[in-house]
């Protein structure tokens, strides 16, 4: 099941890929994705563009794809090692989700973080109490590392 | 004293046994020759043939798995596997039109007994409705082209003709040849609109399910009133956890019922617009 329903999102991608969203194989292997996220608009990532590998498990879609930012982002749920924190891609995954639906949650989570739910505390901690350092901090890394 | 034809029948019982354990060993030659003998032994008993079919379908043999499964249905009018295995060979010997027939029989016998191969029958099916298809609007594109060409230079003719017969004024031929252009192009219209029914690209999101993303062909729907593809539902009720997939409210596979109607939408979906059987394979 699992390679045919990955060849079915690649397929679904083509026909009609998402805005603001890429991706596709990095390589021979199906199981190995890479894909590109546009900074949203009115976040403090717009105009970076930010790349996130996708690796799927041999029993796909039962459970989730491992999914990790390449490029360095200054985020209260994304980490030093591109690790995200969020719900659907635990607990709350479900085989009914598909890349291109993790894909515009992310999008999501960059334009609305959960502080209340952090993977780096610092951040969220900056966030909640000083937002225009954050937003600086945030801005100052998405020119630094996803803009070339 | 049992009779004759009883020796015989549990002669042919121990070489068709026999005949299994060398198909499981791969030695697909020696089976032949073991469901051979059974068969000449008993030729009213259709097993034998059934087994010799598979083998010769293991080999490839598409002609001589005709030959078999041809001779069981005329044994057994309701065997799955016989009509599954024809209209596979039919199928891999460029006779979709045929290999429909055969396989619409296995899917429904296979739905009746709740068959293990019924997804495979069905994709076989959808491969020969798919090749069916393909073969009848190629044919049918070069009869349009041809036909239109036809046409199109009749139409030429009658109006050459009509301005040559009537001395006609120079606005009286203008006009002719106006008209002339709009015939013609309300026929190409009227051709494309032909053409474009034999092809298509997208399949509607109610004839696919949400989990396996392809064509439905034994959905069933939950108590939330969404409907999955059978085996992808069990699985995940299994593996992931007793909820519904989309909604996410716990549900569990007892809930679960089939969804006959929407299966013969998506049917007769895919008979309206046969190049769909193309994402159902």
């Amino acid at each position: 099941m699992a390679s045919k329903r990955i060849q079915k999102e690649l397929q679904d991608l083509q026909k009609d890929p998402p805005t603001s969203c890429s991706a596709g194989p990095a390589g021979e292997d199906l199981f190995h994705w890479q894909a590109t996220i546009m900074g949203p608009q009115d976040s403090p990532y717009q105009g970076g563009v930010f790349f996130i590998a996708i690796h799927f498990p041999p029993d796909y879609p039962f459970k989730p794809p491992k999914v990790n930012f390449q490029t360095k982002v200054y985020h209260p749920n994304v980490n030093s090692q591109g690790s995200i924190c969020l719900d659907i891609l635990k607990e709350q995954w479900s085989p009914a989700l598909t890349i291109s639906k993790v894909l515009l949650s992310i999008c999501s989570l960059l334009t609305d973080p959960n502080p209340d739910d952090p993977l780096v505390p610092e951040i969220a901690h900056i966030y909640k109490t000083d937002r225009q350092r954050y937003e600086e901090t945030a801005r100052e890394w998405t020119r630094k590392y996803a803009m070339s | 004293m049992k009779g004759a034809g009883e020796q015989a029948r549990q002669t042919a019982e121990r070489l068709k046994t026999k005949g299994n354990e060398c198909f499981h060993k791969n030695k697909i030659g020696a089976a032949i020759d073991l469901y051979t003998e059974a068969f000449t032994l008993c030729p009213h008993w259709p097993v034998p043939l059934v087994n010799r079919a598979l083998c010769h379908k293991k080999n490839e043999d598409w002609n001589k798995v005709i030959e078999d499964c041809e001779k069981v249905i005329q044994l057994d009018t309701d065997n799955l596997k016989a009509h599954f295995f024809l209209g596979l060979a039919q199928t891999n010997t460029n006779r979709p039109h045929l290999a429909v027939q055969n396989l619409s029989t296995a899917l429904k016998l296979a739905r009746n007994t709740e068959s293990t191969i019924k997804e495979e029958v069905w994709r076989t099916l959808a491969r020969a409705k798919f090749e069916s298809h393909s073969r009848t609007a190629a044919e049918r594109a070069v009869r349009r082209g041809e036909l239109l060409q036809r046409l199109k230079s009749l139409l030429k003719e009658d109006v050459s003709r009509r301005i040559k017969d009537s001395d006609s004024s120079l606005p009286d031929i203008l006009e002719q040849q106006e008209e002339l252009e709009r015939d013609t192009s309300l026929l190409e219209d009227v051709f494309k609109s032909d053409e474009l029914k034999y092809q298509g690209e997208d399949v509607p999101n109610w004839c696919t399910c949400q989990l396996t993303l392809e064509v439905f062909h034994e959905p069933v729907v939950t108590p939330c009133g969404i409907s999955y593809e059978n085996q992808v539902l069990l699985e995940h009720l299994r593996k992931v956890g007793e909820f519904d997939p989309v909604t996410r409210r716990p549900m569990k596979a007892k809930d679960v019922r089939k969804n006959i109607g929407l299966r013969n939408a998506v049917e007769s979906y895919l008979d309206d617009n046969p190049w769909a059987w193309y994402y159902a394979m």
